[in-house]
Parts: C-alpha cells; sequence; structure tokens
C-alpha cells in the first residue's frame, strides 16, 4: 500500500473537506462578494487597495478550518486518526486555502464586477457586453499590468497564509489573536528595517513620506515598499530598486516555503 | 498483536504516567483496561492508536508503529474518545463522508446498529445529545470493522437501555480475530463483555489475565488503594 500519496484518498480527503464545510466556505464567499460589490460600487479607484486586503484577510479566514479544531480533542483525534497521510491532509489544505481560493476569488471579482458595471455600460453605451468577452479584457488588463503587482500580492498571500497556518498548528487556545500579534511583529520590524536601510543607501528627496506597502497599492519600491513625494516620480532613477524588489521576494519565498514545510511536519508529528 | 516494550511517557518529566511499561496483548479478545481517575487509561489507548508517541520504549501493532500514522495502520484502527465532537452533519451523511477511508465498512450495519441504539440517521449531530453522538460515532466505529477498536470509556454518558443495547452490539460485531481494548471505571457496566483485563496502578500494569472470576472482586483484591474505583452502574 502506499502510505505517502494516493488519489482516491485525496479525493475522499477534498469531499469530506468540502462537506463538512460548505456552509462556511458559503458564508465566506458571500461576505467576499458583498465587500466587492460594495468597492465596486463606491467605485473609486482609492479604494482599489481593499480588494488586495479582501483577497489577503479570506486567505488567512480560511486557514483555520482547513485541518482541524486542536483544542477539540474529539474532533482532531477523528481528524488525525483518518486513514490518510500526513501529506495528503496537508495537500488537500492547500488545495482549498490556495488554489481554489485563489481562483473562486479571482472568478468572482471579475463577476460581480461585471454586474456592477453592466447596467452602467447599457446605459452609458447602450451596448451589451458579454461575460466572456469582460472576462477576456480582464484578462488582457492582467497581463499587461506590472507583473511586479502580481507577485507581491500572491507572496503576501502565501506568507500570511504559511503564517496563519504555522499558528494555528502550534497553538491549541487563541491561535487568531496569536497570528495578529506575530504578523504585527513582523510588519513592523519588516517596516521599520525597510526604512532605515533605505534611507542609508538611497538618496530620497527631502519631504519624502515613507509609507509601508502592505498597507497602500504602491509598490515599485523594494517589496511593497513605497515613499510619496510631490515632486514626479523619481523611481527610475534607482538602479537597485530591482534588486530590492527581487531580494524581498526571494526572502519571503523562502520564509513561506520554510512555514509551509513546518506546518506539514507539525500535522504529521501532533501528538493529543 | 499488540506489543508494549519498555514504554515510558509523561507528560511533564516529575509526573510519569508510565515507567517502563510490558505488555503483550494478543488478537481475537475483549479487554478491559481498568484503573482508576488519572491511573493513565486514556493515555495507554492513545499510544496504541498513535494520538501520542512514547518518550521510551516502543509500541507496536501487527509491527507497525502507530505514532507514524499511515494510512495502511489507520485503515485497521479506530479510536472513539470519551469526549466526542463531531462535525454539524447528519450521521448518515458523515458515515458516507468517513466510510470511504475504512475498506470494510459496512453501511448497511451502520444502519442497522443506529436503528438498535434509536439513534436517527437523518439528525444533525449538533442537535443531539451527549449521550446520542456517542451512541452514532461508536455504531460508526462497529461498522467500520477495523482489527482494532479502542473505546474510551464507551458507556458513560448512556441511559440504561443504550448500555445494554451496547453490550448487545458490540458482542454481535465481535469477530475472530478482531481485538477490542475498552477503557472504564465503571466495572460492572462491561464486565459481562470484557475477557480480559488490565488493571493500571501507579504507572504500571498491576494485572493483565483472563477474567476467570468476578473483575470487581479481582479488581479491589488487586489494587490495594482506600479510593477504589467507582463500580456503579449510571443510570
Amino acid at each position: 500500500m502506499n502510505d505517502t500519496f494516493k488519489m482516491s484518498r485525496f479525493r475522499l480527503l477534498v469531499g469530506r473537506q468540502w462537506k463538512e464545510n460548505k456552509k462556511v466556505y458559503f458564508l465566506l464567499w458571500g461576505v467576499i462578494s458583498l465587500s466587492i460589490m460594495l468597492i465596486a460600487v463606491l467605485g473609486q479607484h482609492d479604494l482599489d487597495i481593499l480588494y488586495f486586503w479582501l483577497f489577503w484577510l479570506g486567505g488567512c479566514v480560511m486557514i483555520p478550518g482547513l485541518f482541524s479544531r486542536w483544542s477539540d480533542f474529539g474532533r482532531s483525534s477523528l481528524y488525525l486518526l483518518l486513514p490518510a497521510s500526513s501529506l495528503e491532509k496537508f495537500l488537500c489544505g492547500l488545495f482549498y486555502g490556495l488554489l481554489l481560493y485563489i481562483l473562486v476569488f479571482g472568478l468572482n471579482f471579475v463577476f460581480i464586477r461585471y454586474i456592477v458595471t453592466y447596467p452602467v455600460i447599457l446605459l452609458v453605451h447602450n451596448n451589451p457586453v458579454a461575460f466572456s468577452s469582460f472576462l477576456g479584457s480582464g484578462i488582457r488588463g492582467i497581463a499587461s499590468a506590472s507583473s511586479n503587482f502580481y507577485i507581491f500580492v500572491f507572496l503576501t498571500l502565501l506568507f500570511a497564509q504559511s503564517l496563519c497556518m504555522i499558528t494555528v498548528m502550534r497553538f491549541k487556545k487563541r491561535p487568531v489573536l496569536i497570528f495578529a500579534l506575530i504578523l504585527l511583529i513582523i510588519l513592523s520590524v519588516y517596516n521599520i528595517g525597510m526604512k532605515i536601510l533605505m534611507s542609508d543607501i538611497a538618496h530620497i528627496p527631502a519631504g519624502s513620506v515613507f509609507t509601508p506597502g502592505l498597507l497602500l497599492p504602491y509598490y515599485n519600491l523594494g517589496f511593497g515598499y513605497a515613499y510619496f513625494n510631490s515632486q514626479p516620480p523619481i523611481l527610475e532613477e534607482f538602479s537597485f530598486i530591482g534588486l530590492i524588489r527581487n531580494l524581498n521576494n526571494l526572502i519571503f519565498l523562502i520564509v513561506f516555503f520554510t512555514l509551509y514545510l513546518s506546518t506539514w511536519y507539525n500535522l504529521k508529528e501532533r501528538e493529543l | 498483536m499488540i506489543t508494549i516494550k519498555d514504554l515510558t511517557f509523561w507528560y511533564s518529566k516529575k509526573n510519569r504516567i508510565f515507567e517502563n511499561l510490558d505488555m503483550d496483548l494478543e488478537p481475537g479478545h475483549i479487554y478491559g483496561l481498568l484503573g482508576k481517575n488519572g491511573a493513565g487509561k486514556t493515555t495507554l489507548l492513545k499510544l496504541m492508536c498513535g494520538l501520542s508517541f512514547p518518550k521510551s520504549g516502543s509500541v507496536t501493532i501487527d509491527n507497525r508503529i502507530p505514532g507514524k500514522r499511515e494510512p495502511g495502520f489507520l485503515e485497521g484502527v479506530f479510536f472513539v474518545p470519551e469526549e466526542i465532537s463531531l462535525p454539524s452533519l447528519t450521521p448518515q451523511k458523515f458515515a458516507e463522508i468517513h466510510g470511504g477511508f475504512y475498506p470494510a465498512f459496512d453501511p448497511a450495519q451502520f444502519g442497522e446498529f443506529l436503528g438498535k441504539f434509536e439513534v436517527n440517521a437523518n439528525q444533525n449531530c449538533s442537535r443531539m445529545s451527549h449521550g446520542q453522538k456517542k451512541k452514532a460515532l461508536i455504531a460508526f466505529a462497529l461498522a467500520v470493522n477495523t482489527r482494532y477498536l479502542f473505546l474510551d470509556e464507551p458507556t458513560s454518558g448512556m441511559d440504561i437501555p443504550s448500555k445494554a443495547a451496547f453490550r448487545s452490539i458490540l458482542a454481535a460485531s465481535f469477530l475472530e480475530g478482531k481485538t477490542v481494548i475498552l477503557s472504564t471505571h465503571m466495572v460492572r457496566d462491561l464486565e459481562s463483555m470484557i475477557d480480559n483485563v488490565i488493571l493500571l496502578n501507579n504507572h504500571r500494569i498491576i494485572l493483565n489475565q483472563a477474567v476467570d472470576q468476578d473483575i470487581e472482586a479481582l479488581f479491589n483484591a488487586s489494587i490495594n488503594v482506600p479510593d477504589k474505583i467507582s463500580t456503579s452502574t449510571e443510570s
């Protein structure tokens, strides 16, 4: 018998996860859809960052339900002793938390934006637009936009999710609070570090205001780090920007990969 | 066969639960794991099914290490904890979802056991009492037909007719080669079905033998402690 990975067992796990949690997933989907709709109706470009926050938060909210409630001995013993390998259980978590989530969020985003903008298009242009062409233009828009932004969004989601996973796995009590605290500490250290680094090596014009990139949609400088200046953009002047960005990406990749591995290991070695 | 060799286990180093424990359990028996509260009954069950890992020594079941929790091993093992918590599903749905993981699961048998326990297969578990949930999970545990079945205080929270139903279902579903280990501190509830008794006291097994006399008397004679275990039958 293959004790590491078997597709039939994985399918059973995926089915089980859906049937046990579908109410929660539908609720989450409803909240996300409503939020996208609200942001789209308000329709100001400045609110675009809220989509990113929504994507990020939704991805984290899913995590605690992906494995088991460790504070509940009955449920967690049932889960740990379910005849499937820890790798299959971990991959099932990633399937829902990452693959399916990104796919459903993306499609939902485009669909709801379509629903919201369709009446306007109809009113103004009197020319109905099919959803497929709307989707096509959305995909073309994504393809033509800066890939750095999508890398940034994707990496921050992976990082936050992996951190949430390991927190949920390690701490029986108040894992969400602990996750929020750890995240706050990491972001603070990261942003202070970046500020010092950038101040030292970049000759940023006086009057520039540093902003943590995770709070605002500006991502040009470094990993999610930006500054404002009343002057026209001068970002291109700094040749090291690309280097810093890549370095940041690499650090985040290593961190989330390590956290994923730790999560899997913790699942494997979990005792009750 | 369950083999325990030189097993030492603790939650905190100062308070050892087991020290150099040795035991062999032959298949084909219903073992009663008896002991006072805190004697380590649940811990021993957790070690045998792979929910806890020995600090030193070893536990093996049919030459497999439970702590590895390999699917091939888990297919042959089912553990019913004392504290039951089930997802918000009906027993029918629960069995549909989980039954597929166990090759020998028999849905007809599950329905039959639920009927004997008078548990509604289509009532959501979230609206069931603790006793009903326990009966639903025990019905499932027996219907998956695993070679090893671990039951932690199976009759706690059950009313008298349910205890009788449990005894009759367990006796009827017990097949040759199967091993059932049930922990209890309510000896009278289960003494009629236990054919081997394991007594735990002071971090070690003080008795592991076939039952050839009254279990309660055996227990009282073997365990020379003032606070004897409860022998009451809860109603």
